[in-house]
């Protein structure tokens, strides 16, 4: 009984052993220091797989690629794959590289755990090295944007192929530019000759604090010998660096991973800058030069007015300083020029700023020295460069009679290019509370109801008193009577049938009129008397005089046998209506 | 009977006195709250300036250059949404006030939402007065015209002479005038009512409940249309296609 379920145990843990050989992690050392790294490889047997290399937290994982061999044994085929890796690790103490899946043709494996002991890096001891890398910067504690550079060098005393960074820092806290040119050079360490290559990046810090620069990861080739043990005199002839190059197969490159310390800085904030004039930004080392095109021109001719800032830092955030010129004249600045090139020192050239200076009137002048301030990191204080003032002499405008004319308000004359700019806002607030006593004073709104009473109570005033007129008012009241009959012999004008009734009607209207301005009845009046009673009854002079041509020409044209036209004949009657109404 | 008359005079007489005892007490008050707030203003305490202005109106002060200061305060205090309402309401007293005007503006281009422009140009120009006079002007301006007007015909009546019909027709233009722009604002105030927008941000939902889809978002100082008020809400009216509901509380009906 024990028999046979022994033989059932082994039947079914066979394919599960099977499986496990299929795929393995291996490294190929389990002891190593901080500053190296080892490689890791894991191989799939009979197939493609994928590795899940995420469980690795005590190590930082570089993929170096996959390989894939077949091999012919007993007439049988077997393919196997192998993942390779650079692990670098985070700590020093037992590292474990924990079991890791790894995906075959759909179906999970998992590899076995690694234990790794990591101890401190001899740094010390990096000499003794072939190979080693290292990593510093110009200045532990710069000021915020002061440029420094980060110098990446590769030492080596041994044949060296394929390096290249595989992580290059990501300088956060600065703006890093890598010089283009990569130097080498030879150097003695303790006595052994080292080979160096190296790197430099400017950087320049954008805050300040403590920064800490992660480490630069490098992967390369060691080219070594192979030590051949032959009796063969001609060994000694191949046995050179010619002959020792991996296409003769006298070598074998060994792949390494070398990694930078990382670097730490303190950035230093600006001093507080306390002086007068405005800091504009620069940091480093600058010069500051101006330059006046013509010191003796027309008005509304233009002169250049060059501005060069040159030394070494931030130079290319240089921007334009002001120019304070005097009101008569108008700037146009033009687009800086610049010549500026990086090296090992960091940034340096120069910017130059132009401005085209047109004065509008002719006089002695003189342009104000232009300032710029700046932080020098030598003497880490402010700095105040100066320019020398600019006199400036300006001569009566060739154009001046224009000039003279295009001031004037005729708009048709074309005088010289206008200078004037649209005005804008430099800052925006709103404008004071009134703070006066007439704030409590205010006229309250009409609500609507007493809006319509007040609106109402002329009209009922108005309607009461035409009401007490037409009860009160005698009907046989002169001024009424004669009114009325004014009014209808103009009625009865303007339908008459002939001259003479139209005139006889024209004619007692205005007789009617002018009796009822007097308040008083009458048939009949002559030219005197009609004066006389308007002139007595506070008629206009302006209408009484009226009145009395009107009725001259009225009473001419009644006895005098003129004939009139359609038009006259409307002009008389129209004028005679207006001087009746202007009446009564 | 005599009991009754002299009840009545006494009580008519108590009435005089508290008339006549308030008035200077209320006018002092003002003035000391008026003091309180500007100086509050100047010394930068806004919320205090506000507080004293507000105390001003709630006592019935209805100057338009109370409103303006009111707005002013709040938009010291970042408060957009009151600064409009009370710069709105300084316009309906004092509408062609230059500094209001400028105030205005700036406060405007704090307003997160692009408002569309509810009054034409062509409009400002045809019927000027409206923004030239406030609302009280015009219907005193109204009243006197039309008493002017019907003074005239009835000394043409009283005289029975057909004189001062110069005045009469000089009047009659600008009374019909005057008259249709008053009565036009009694009809605007009544039935064509607008709001701002308080808080920061509101959402305008498509019914009366905190639950109804969101339609979309209005920030502090928009001006709406209210169409309607029901339950707590106010149908608004942004522009032609945006319309929906808000909380009454979120908006200050002008």
């Amino acid at each position: 009984m024990k028999r046979t379920a022994l033989i059932i145990w082994v039947i079914m843990l066979f394919p599960l052993q099977a499986l496990a050989g299929d795929v393995r992690a291996f490294v190929d050392r389990t002891r190593t220091t901080l500053n190296e790294t080892i490689h890791l490889t894991v191989s799939v047997d009979g197939g493609e797989g994928s590795v899940d290399v995420s469980p690795i937290k005590d190590f930082r994982v570089l993929s170096q690629g996959t390989g894939s061999s077949v091999q012919i044994i007993n007439n049988r085929i077997s393919r196997k794959s192998s993942h390779n890796y650079t692990l670098m690790p985070l700590r020093q103490g037992r590292l474990k590289i924990p079991p890791l899946t790894v995906n075959v043709k759909g179906k999970p494996f998992q590899t076995r755990e690694i234990t790794v002991i990591v101890s401190k890096s001899p740094q010390k001891n990096e000499p003794s090295k072939d190979v080693f890398v290292r990593a510093s910067v110009s200045k532990k504690n710069p000021y915020v944007g002061q440029q420094i550079e980060y110098t990446f060098k590769l030492y080596h005393r041994v044949r060296i192929a394929n390096a290249s960074l595989v992580k290059e820092p990501a300088f956060s806290g600065f703006i890093a530019k890598k010089i283009d040119q990569d130097n080498t050079f030879q150097t003695v360490i303790d006595g052994r000759d080292f080979e160096v290559t190296q790197v430099t990046y400017i950087l320049t810090p954008t805050a300040s604090g403590p920064q800490t620069i992660e480490p630069a990861i490098l992967s390369l080739d060691i080219v070594r010998h192979r030590h051949r043990r032959s009796t063969n005199p001609f060994d000694s002839f191949f046995d050179n660096s010619f002959f020792n190059d991996p296409f003769f197969g006298n070598s074998a490159p060994a792949p390494a991973t070398l990694q930078t310390n990382p670097v730490s800085v303190n950035i230093r904030p600006l001093p507080p800058d306390n002086g007068s004039g405005v800091f504009s930004g620069l940091v480093g080392r600058f010069t500051l030069h101006g330059e006046l095109g013509k010191n003796e021109i027309n008005a509304g001719d233009s002169t250049t007015l060059s501005i060069t800032v040159e030394g070494t830092g931030n130079i290319m955030d240089a921007s334009a300083p002001s120019v304070n010129v005097p009101q008569s004249f108008k700037v146009y600045p033009d687009n800086p020029g610049q010549d500026i090139h990086i090296n090992a020192g960091g940034y340096s050239g120069k910017k130059v700023f132009r401005y085209a200076l047109v004065p509008v009137k002719k006089g002695d002048f003189s342009i104000s020295s232009v300032r710029l301030k700046y932080f020098d990191t030598a003497s880490k204080q402010y700095i105040t460069l100066s320019t020398k003032p600019f006199p400036l002499k300006v001569l009566a405008s060739k154009e001046a009679s224009k000039l003279e004319t295009a001031s004037a308000p005729a708009k048709s004359v074309k005088g010289p290019k206008s200078f004037k700019k649209k005005v804008a806002f430099i800052g925006r607030d709103i404008l004071p509370i009134k703070d006066t006593s007439d704030v409590l004073a205010f006229r309250r709104t009409l609500p609507l109801f007493h809006f319509w009473l007040y609106l109402g109570v002329p009209v009922l005033v108005f309607l009461g008193v035409k009401f007490a007129a037409a009860f009160f008012i005698k009907k046989d009241d002169p001024t009424m009577v004669m009114a009325r009959k004014a009014h209808e012999s103009l009625k009865k004008a303007g339908g008459a049938p002939s001259d003479d009734v139209f005139l006889s009607a024209l004619y007692r209207s205005l007789i009617y009129a002018i009796f009822s301005t007097a308040g008083s009845k009458g048939e009949s009046l002559t030219r005197a008397e009609a004066e006389k009673l308007l002139a007595n009854n506070g008629t206009g002079a302006e209408t009484a005089a009226q009145a009395a041509s009107l009725l001259d020409q009225i009473e001419s044209a009644r006895y005098g046998g003129v004939n009139f036209d359609i038009h006259a004949k409307q002009a008389l009657f129209s004028e005679t209506q207006k001087v009746v109404r202007r009446l009564c | 009977m005599k009991n009754r008359i002299l009840i009545l005079k006494q009580v008519f007489g108590c009435l005089f006195l508290i008339i006549l005892m308030t008035g200077p007490a209320q006018a002092g008050v003002a003035s000391d709250l008026f003091h309180k707030g500007v100086k509050s203003y100047h010394n930068g305490d806004f919320q205090a300036a506000v507080s004293a202005f507000s105390e001003m109106v709630h006592r019935g002060i209805k100057s338009g250059k109370l409103y303006y200061d009111l707005g002013n305060a709040y938009l010291k205090e970042n408060d957009v949404g009151h600064a409009i309402f009370w710069y709105q309401r300084a316009f309906r007293r004092i509408p062609n006030d230059p500094d209001l005007k400028f105030n205005y503006s700036v406060a405007q281009s704090r307003v997160k939402d692009i408002s569309p422009d509810h009054n034409h140009p062509v409009l400002k120009i045809l019927f000027f007065w409206q923004y030239l006079l406030s609302r009280s002007t015009l219907q005193w301006l109204a009243v006197v015209l039309n008493t002017i007007f019907w003074i005239v015909l009835t000394l043409q009546v009283v005289l029975r002479k057909n004189r001062f019909k110069w005045v009469r027709n000089m009047v009659l233009p600008a009374l019909v005038v005057i008259f249709l722009t008053a009565s036009f604002n009694y009809y605007d105030d009544a039935y064509n009512k607008r709001a701002v927008i308080i808080p920061p941000e509101i959402s305008v939902r498509s019914g009366l409940s905190d639950n109804a889809t969101e339609l979309f978002a209005l920030h502090a100082g928009s001006q709406v249309h209210v169409d309607k008020e029901k339950d707590g809400f106010l149908k608004i009216r942004f522009s032609k296609d945006k319309i929906g509901w808000i909380k009454k509380t979120d908006a200050a009906v002008i």
